[in-house]
């Protein structure tokens, strides 16, 4: 058995929500839902469609390709079968609905599945954050949301959310039977309307119930006995490491600060010595 | 189809204290920086900037004091993080804030090109985005059922930075490319920059590349590297190494340094681009 990273088992985790003939829809700043939807169509779901560039770029991915951050838009551009427009993602997403999963990185998630990229805190204290962009708009409508947390933290596991962005599954505007899926560095969670809360699925190898309780910051119920999330196995490492990230872009969804802006100069060194 | 190539100086006298601007692009692809900074450099005030997804533009603009409200469904600099002079503004009220989504912002877009007061949907219907957006919700006389009056969004204004286009604004826009052509046709004017002023001929070689045509343009001006530190696919992508020293300088407090530096102590793009350097741009240069 291979040894693996917290965002290498998040990324396989995300990757086996994708189902062979879906349409996988990416948005803004996210490497790790990349990885994942390259990965996916490199294992179990090869007839998978992919949107890119906030979904307005598909392209056709027949084997293995390479991430950049540098080089994105190009990369996608070289494998476009159709280059539409933003008004043209929205009227794929409305019609394949059912078909559609998008991975949404929430600043926060509440119990209930709601989201919030819009601000934190109010008056004197609030953050604004840099917005929801599309997770509002179509995140109720899709009978499989799936939401990553590469941080599992009491700020992000919210009681409520301080701003009603993404809807979870209390509301009543949603008709379709949705399932909401929250992977993070800990475990895998689901929230749907039978239980109304949310719950876990599966917890990663080596992380204990407690740690989840601690760093959840509303009571989550795990039973005895519950599942352990399957480890990646070793041709999904190597697809990761060696094919999809061999330059290891998807970290940079785990730092942040300093660290981050650090990792990120050496990384764009590394690309532009590769420059096509 | 009559000529409309003029210089930057000339197009941004359509702008004017007060308007309502959209801004093509999205967050760092293919923004229209030559004409932003033009904007900036005729000290034009009080603007209400829309955008799809804000980044250096908006950031910008906001740092000079140019602008009263923004208009967004997100405003970052995408992996290198917020955009600081945007979030500082928003967090004191200097500026005020309209948050958008995607679906806000393209319906009213779409009702304003398609000659509706509004478009009828039951999209964010919940959510506090919505009741901050102050949106009509009626019974709808098909079902019944309460529904969203998405009223009509329309631009004074749209700055746009094509690929190629010809000296009438026939334009071609490409890789990220947002909801530019829903802006022009709902925007009362549009000025067009574009990386390349090619002839009508090099156009007619192959129409379906058309993608923004004459009929919604206005203004077209030549800029190379036009969308400077944001990408222009297939020419150059996303100057990084600028963006960062640019939100390293918010950061420690030298923005006016910048501005001066880059922007308002300059005559032109040009000379900004003579600032950031030669190796700089071959750095994220692709294709001549």
């Amino acid at each position: 058995m291979n040894s693996y990273t917290p965002d290498e088992m998040m990324i396989v985790c995300m990757a086996r929500e994708l189902q062979n003939n879906d349409i996988a829809a990416q948005g803004l700043t996210t490497p790790m839902a990349l990885v994942s939807y390259y990965l996916a169509k490199a294992t179990h779901a090869p007839q998978a469609t992919i949107m890119q560039l906030a979904g307005n770029i598909i392209v056709h991915i027949d084997e293995p390709r390479r991430i950049s951050i540098l080089y994105n838009e190009f990369r996608a551009m070289e494998r476009a079968v159709h280059q539409g427009t933003q008004t043209e993602v929205y009227e794929t997403l409305f019609k394949r609905t059912a078909s559609i999963i998008e991975f949404f990185r929430p600043a926060q998630i509440d119990k209930y599945g709601n989201s919030n990229n819009s601000l934190i805190g109010k008056d004197d204290t609030m953050i604004r954050l840099p917005g929801g962009f599309g997770i509002p708009d179509v995140s109720p409508l899709y009978p499989r949301t799936v939401y990553y947390v590469p941080r599992h933290e009491r700020r992000v596991f919210v009681e409520r959310v301080d701003y009603l962005g993404g809807l979870g599954v209390e509301a009543k505007a949603t008709k379709t039977r949705r399932q909401i899926r929250v992977v993070t560095n800990l475990g895998v969670f689901k929230i749907d309307a039978d239980f109304g809360s949310m719950r876990v699925h599966s917890i990663h190898p080596g992380v204990s119930p407690e740690e989840i309780k601690e760093n959840t910051g509303f009571e989550i119920p795990i039973p005895r006995g519950i599942l352990e999330t399957t480890p990646p196995t070793d041709q999904e490492i190597e697809l990761i490491r060696e094919k999809i990230d061999p330059l290891n872009i998807r970290q940079l969804e785990m730092l942040s600060g300093e660290e981050r802006t650090k990792t990120l100069l050496e990384l764009l060194e590394k690309e532009l010595a590769e420059k096509p | 189809m009559s000529r409309k190539l003029v210089s930057s100086k000339e197009a941004s006298k359509i702008i004017k204290d007060g308007m309502r601007v959209a801004i093509g692009g999205l967050t760092i692809h293919r923004k229209p920086m030559s004409l932003i900074h033009e904007v900036l450099r005729s000290g034009i005030k009080g603007l209400r900037v829309l955008t799809l997804g804000g980044g250096p533009d908006v950031d910008l603009l906001v740092a000079a004091g140019a602008v009263e409200v923004v208009e967004a469904a997100y405003v970052g600099f995408e992996i290198l993080g917020f955009a600081p002079n945007f979030r500082k503004a928003a967090e004191t009220g200097r500026i005020k804030f309209t948050e958008h989504t995607e679906y806000s912002i393209m319906a009213g877009l779409q009702a304003t090109a398609f000659e509706a007061e509004f478009i009828p949907s039951k999209l964010l219907m919940g959510t506090d985005i919505l009741k901050a957006l102050g949106y009509k919700i009626f019974d709808s006389p098909i079902t019944g059922e309460p529904i969203v009056a998405y009223p009509r969004i329309v631009p004074d204004v749209t700055l746009i930075h094509a690929q190629r286009a010809d000296q009438h604004g026939n334009a071609q826009v490409e890789g990220v490319t947002a909801i530019d052509l829903l802006l022009a046709k709902a925007s009362k004017k549009v000025i067009l920059s574009a990386e390349r002023i090619v002839t009508t001929d090099e156009i007619m070689k192959v129409p379906s590349m058309t993608n923004l045509p004459s009929t919604f343009v206005d203004a077209v001006v030549e800029c190379r590297y036009g969308a400077h530190p944001t990408s222009c696919y297939p020419y150059y992508t996303y100057d990084l190494w600028h963006m960062i020293s640019y939100l390293e300088s918010a950061r420690t407090g030298k923005i006016d340094e910048y501005l001066r530096r880059y922007i308002t102590g300059l005559d032109s793009f040009d000379s900004y681009l003579d600032e950031v350097g030669e190796e700089s741009r071959k750095k994220i240069q692709m294709q001549r």
